[in-house]
């Protein structure tokens, strides 16, 4: 027992950790603020993960057709975008129900970037025969220096960069802009919106454009910097844990980054923990028994405020007349 | 806000429904065609059924190379195919079955996972014989006499590969990465231990379990967890997962490395022109899975076959092997890879006894 909190303690005391745990986050946080935005304007975007994939592979084959990695990030963002217009023109336009949609999205989004590797590059199951590259990554000149900060923070992809910097850009667009104030009053009550002449699909898609943007930011981080390569399938199911932390977050920037972060921690500590002998099914269990307890701590909370809200509410009507 | 779908948007709906679905069956299902049978009187119809997806550079397409192989060398007595039933593992049962029922004479399968569904085709199909291969089948509980197990010996290549792992350690700590803690893997391990223990006794030698054998991202993590625990020398044994280590390797710069295996992998980079990722592939444990199918269809078609049996494919037979590449004669001396190669007589003379994990 001592020498497995020994060697938890090793862990935890090694800044290489800490790094993963960042870098680890980043996807899941970029799907989670995506999905955060379009579940502010009342439309939940389940297809988070077929996004993701299909814009991790236009980012791969972009580079590697084009020789310049920005080219390839271009078009992860353009797949990204599309997509999520798509979502946009189906749920609202044509009226389909936006689960349906999302589903409809993953599923294409997992065949159709399995066909295309397969007819572009004859690759079965990852484009290791594409020479893509990577996004470069930042290393921080003064920080650097600094014990474990520097092998914290420097040295990160510029993706992880964005990624972060998105939270006050994204929290400061919902609310402090125009378009946030739209975003959220479409979410929260859409009739009354519309009665007040805010054009409600069009606020809708746009808040899925800047979603379908976030997940193509998240598809070109994991091919374009976390492995130089597409993969089949390398979302790895982020796209659905991004639904669990949006809705942990309460649709919130700030709480996202919060909520990722927690999956990101959990992840890396059960990458880093499968050596020490714990029981192996245990530990890669552990973000998802993260996101239960999260999720059961949460609504105990938001149950706990409403029970005081409705109590406070009662004592004033009591002393009011 | 639920209203009534029009006609209009319930097509859109389905549409788009049916796009997505039949995509994903287009990425899942390759030479869907049916087994030639007209010509195929005389002819034996093989089908070699993958529970995963070809292009994880080792084990399976190594099988997809002997059923290559196979018709090169035979293709007057065989008719091949491959079918691949992705990694979904709720669709293994169904459409191996769906293959079975098309009646192929020999259907190779195998792994710890697919144990189940062969028993139940051998019992339907006693008709078809099955050559089941990387796991021990255990005829004393599922006795088909149209049943013919292949086991490779991976604890006597993995013996030379640990030997390999510890000659090139600088920090005396090694890691062992599979993808799920099942025996054949667990025998990988065994072998791996017993064999850097031979070399250097206080070597340190940790498990790692992905959980994964399809996720690279995982392989990746999980790889450069073990290398930032200080180990420097990772046995990757998780398919296509496993591909993830060679990126870590590459990322934590020299004096890490990865020892591949079933396919020769160092090669496969050098081919590709990733010289960065063949410079930190220390060997590879072959797992010479092609070669084994061939020598079974020879054997096959004297009628010598033993079905019924199980049979081990060691290093006396070739059925696994360590490979040695530029990067290994870069980084071991040559008595080390001489002392190797000694333990490979040795352990075919049987006077290196390795541990197994059956």
């Amino acid at each position: 027992m001592s020498q497995f909190l020994l060697a938890l303690g090793g862990i935890f005391s090694n800044p290489s950790f800490y790094f993963t745990v960042l870098s680890t986050t980043v996807p899941i946080l970029l799907a989670t603020l995506g999905c955060a935005i379009a579940e502010s304007a009342g439309s939940t975007n389940m297809g988070m993960e077929g996004i993701m994939l299909m814009s991790a592979f236009a980012g791969v084959i972009g580079s590697a057709y084009t020789g310049v990695i920005w080219a390839g990030l271009l078009c992860a963002f353009a797949v990204g975008v599309v997509m999520g217009l798509m979502v946009a023109y189906f749920a609202l336009y044509l009226k389909v129900d936006i689960i349906l949609v999302g589903i409809a999205v993953n599923l294409i989004g997992s065949g159709l970037s399995a066909f295309l590797m397969y007819v572009l590059t004859g690759d079965r199951s990852a484009t290791t025969s594409l020479q893509s590259g990577t996004l470069p990554t930042i290393v921080l000149p003064g920080v650097e220096s600094i014990p474990f900060l520097g092998a914290v923070v420097s040295n990160q992809s510029v993706l992880a960069w964005v990624a972060y910097l998105m939270v006050p850009v994204l929290a400061f667009l919902l609310n402090k802009t125009t378009l946030g104030l739209r975003i959220r009053s479409v979410g929260e009550q859409p009739d009354a919106a519309a009665s007040v002449g805010v054009g409600v699909n069009r606020t809708k898609t746009v808040a899925l454009l800047i979603s379908g943007l976030l997940g193509g930011l998240a598809g070109a981080y994991l091919s374009m910097s976390y492995l130089p390569y597409f993969t089949k399938g390398m979302s790895g199911g982020r796209g659905f844990t991004a639904l669990a932390a949006t809705a942990m977050a309460h649709n919130t920037p700030v709480g996202s980054l919060g909520t990722s972060l927690l999956f990101g921690f959990f992840y890396a500590l059960s990458t880093y923990a499968s050596s020490l002998g714990i029981p192996d099914q245990l530990v890669a269990a552990l973000p998802y028994l993260a996101t239960l307890v999260g999720l059961v701590a949460f609504s105990i909370g938001v149950q706990r405020k409403e029970r005081a809200r409705s109590c406070g509410v009662a004592a004033d009507s009591v002393a009011l007349p | 806000m639920q209203e009534k779908m029009s006609r209009r948007q319930f097509l859109a709906a389905s549409g788009a429904g049916f796009l997505g679905l039949g995509l994903s069956a287009c990425g899942a299902q390759t030479g869907a065609e049916k087994p030639a049978g007209a010509d195929g009187d005389s002819k034996k119809r093989i089908v070699y059924v993958i529970n995963g997806t070809l292009g994880d550079k080792s084990f399976f397409d190594s099988g997809d190379n002997g059923m290559k192989l196979i018709s090169d060398k035979y293709g007057d007595k065989f008719v091949t195919d491959v079918r691949e039933m992705t990694y979904d593992t709720s669709v293994w049962e169904s459409t191996a079955l769906d293959i079975a029922s098309e009646g192929w004479d020999i259907m190779i399968m195998g792994t710890f996972d697919m144990v189940d569904y062969a028993d139940k085709i051998a019992t339907q199909y006693p008709d078809t014989k099955i050559w089941f291969f990387d796991e021990a089948w255990d005829f004393s509980a599922k006795p088909h006499d149209n049943v013919y197990g292949m086991l490779y010996a991976q604890n006597e290549g993995s013996y030379l590969v640990g030997m390999a792992a510890a000659y090139a350690s600088k920090t005396g700590k090694v890691a062992f990465m599979g993808g799920m803690e099942n025996k054949v893997l667990q025998d990988f391990f065994v072998g791996y231990k017993q064999g850097a223990m031979a070399v250097n006794p206080s070597i340190e030698v940790v498990a790692d379990w992905t959980q994964s054998f399809s996720d690279s991202t995982v392989g990746h993590d999980h790889a450069k967890a073990l290398y930032q625990q200080g180990n420097d020398v990772i046995f990757s044994c998780c398919s296509s997962c496993g591909l993830g280590a060679f990126d870590a390797a590459v990322e934590m710069g020299e004096g890490h490395y990865v020892i591949g295996v079933d396919g020769n992998q160092g090669e496969y980079w050098s081919s590709q022109g990733q010289a960065d990722k063949a410079a930190c592939t220390l060997t590879s444990m072959l797992k010479n899975v092609d070669a084994s199918f061939l020598e079974a269809a020879g054997q096959e078609l004297e009628g010598k076959l033993p079905y019924g049996k199980l049979e081990t494919y060691g290093l006396d037979k070739d059925g696994v092997g360590f490979a040695v590449t530029d990067t290994t004669k870069k980084v071991l001396s040559e008595e080390q890879i001489a002392g190797i190669d000694k333990a490979r007589e040795e352990i075919i003379a049987g006077t290196i006894k390795v541990d197994t994990a059956f």
